[in-house]
């Protein structure tokens, strides 16, 4: 059992992007279930950023703001900087039109994301505590997915408390799908909750699911909420009730870090 | 030198700013850069001490808060924050790719809190008082603590990396970088984190309620 202060050091660590990836691993799978250190986290950015502030005067060069807007129109489509200022709504109304317009809405995607039972014969995995055997059981968990999507994706493996693989996440783009094999049948009235941690930005809910008897639960393409910059991490907590909560409100009962490329 | 943005969006706060870029809206875009472009780019410079690779990042940044300005959460800290943080994530990257920008660089030159390697005429007198107040704030640590910060903030170092350089024991880093941390925390408790940099006689637009 790690203290928690030593948890403390790592999320500061992290706020100034020095962790070895291994730290990294483990604070992310703390930080999934750990309100106390998404504050410490938060508390330390904002302390980070004054440092930014120290590294001295800057005047901006001809040409940056040109390169900056030729790519952004260049992904827009459309010359977003001519015309008149648009209307001032609230940040949570702007999020909810861009949401509106340029995707699908979440709350119809996650009904639409089907949920759907693989009944994997004989794939009884034995699951160990070494790498090898985690990365093993996840390639395996991950081919279920891959069998059903168009290309290959990014495998996270969700590691469960006693360090084996209870389900793979597999990236692919702005989606990611799930393969979940070793957790426990739902408890009456409970559901999973996967949670994806954006890596500049907060915690949120992408799916619900159940686990049945006998088989593996496959959760297909869930839209992510982090954006360009993709998951940090994900994590499924067991919930009470059959909605997702705003925050997890239990601790995981697996996690894992996205590894870099 | 590129002259601010003067646009119909200059006295908004940062979150209205926000707001309007979710929108599409590219002169609240403009209106951030003008604000913010100055300290993302001294931060890429000093961490990457290369004017092309430094320019390429805020670029990156400025086209992810387009992309992805709705994932600001304004409960969990001010935009200048998420801004900066993602800036240094994005130049830390850059320097660790980029071994041939690390090896340019003197441990020593990492120290210090910078005056004057900027045209005076350019900079905010917000920045100015920030950075006053930070290198203070950064002289009331211990040599140890404000070096394990240097190292990782301005330099890209990992902590095992400055546990090497300073041939200090891993744990005791990670102890003196979270210490720095909760007294730099302590000392610029209060500072304004977000909102409008001052332009020289300017009235300051209003920030977070």
């Amino acid at each position: 059992m790690i203290a928690h202060e030593a948890y403390e050091e790592l999320a500061a660590g992290y706020a100034l992007h020095a962790l070895e990836p291994e730290d990294e691993l483990v604070f992310l799978q703390h930080l999934a279930g750990c309100a106390r250190c998404e504050r410490a986290l938060d508390a330390h950015r904002e302390t980070a950023a004054h440092l930014a502030y120290g590294a001295g005067p800057a005047s901006l060069p001809e040409g940056l703001l040109d390169r900056i807007r030729a790519s952004v129109v260049a992904e827009s489509g459309q010359d977003v900087f001519a015309g008149p200022g648009a209307e001032v709504v609230p940040l949570d109304v702007a999020r909810e039109r861009r949401r509106r317009r340029v995707s699908r809405p979440v709350a119809a995607l996650a009904a639409a994301a089907s949920l759907v039972v693989v009944a994997l014969v004989g794939s009884n995995l034995a699951l160990r505590q070494d790498r090898v055997a985690q990365l093993a059981s996840s390639d395996r968990l991950a081919e279920a997915v891959h069998t059903l999507e168009d290309g290959p994706g990014r495998n996270v493996p969700l590691l469960d408390r006693q360090r084996r693989v209870a389900a793979v996440a597999v990236v692919q783009g702005d989606h990611v799908s799930l393969v979940v094999e070793g957790l426990a049948v739902n408890e009456p009235r409970t559901t999973y909750v996967l949670w994806e941690q954006a890596r500049f930005g907060g915690l949120h809910a992408i799916a619900t699911f159940d686990v049945r008897d006998g088989g593996v639960a496959v959760v297909r393409d869930l839209p992510l909420r982090s954006g360009s910059e993709g998951p940090a991490a994900f994590a499924i907590t067991q919930e009470q009730g059959e909605a997702a909560p705003a925050r997890p409100l239990v601790a995981p009962v697996a996690s894992g870090a996205v590894q870099d490329a | 030198m590129s002259a601010p943005v003067v646009g119909p969006h200059e006295g908004l706060d940062d979150r209205a700013l926000v707001s309007l870029v979710v929108e599409q809206d590219g002169q609240a875009l403009e209106a951030l850069y003008s604000r913010y472009g100055r300290p993302c780019l001294a931060l890429a410079r000093r961490i990457l001490t290369d004017e092309q690779f430094a320019q390429d990042v805020v670029q990156e940044v400025f086209l992810t808060v387009w992309r992805d300005a709705a994932r600001f959460d304004a409960s969990r800290g001010a935009f200048s924050s998420w801004l900066l943080s993602m800036t240094h994530h994005k130049a830390v990257d850059v320097v660790r790719r980029e071994e041939n920008v690390r090896k340019r660089r003197a441990s020593a030159d990492l120290l210090d809190v910078r005056e004057d390697d900027g045209p005076q005429v350019d900079e905010q007198v917000w920045s100015t008082l920030r950075r006053e107040r930070l290198r203070e704030s950064l002289q009331t640590l211990p040599d140890v603590q404000r070096e394990a910060l240097a190292l990782a903030y301005y330099g890209g170092h990992t902590q095992r990396e400055i546990a090497q350089l300073t041939a200090t024991p891993l744990g005791t880093v990670k102890t003196r970088m979270l210490a720095g941390m909760r007294t730099l925390r302590g000392r610029l408790d209060g500072v304004q984190g977000d909102g409008a940099p001052l332009a020289e006689g300017a009235r300051r637009p209003g920030v977070r309620p």
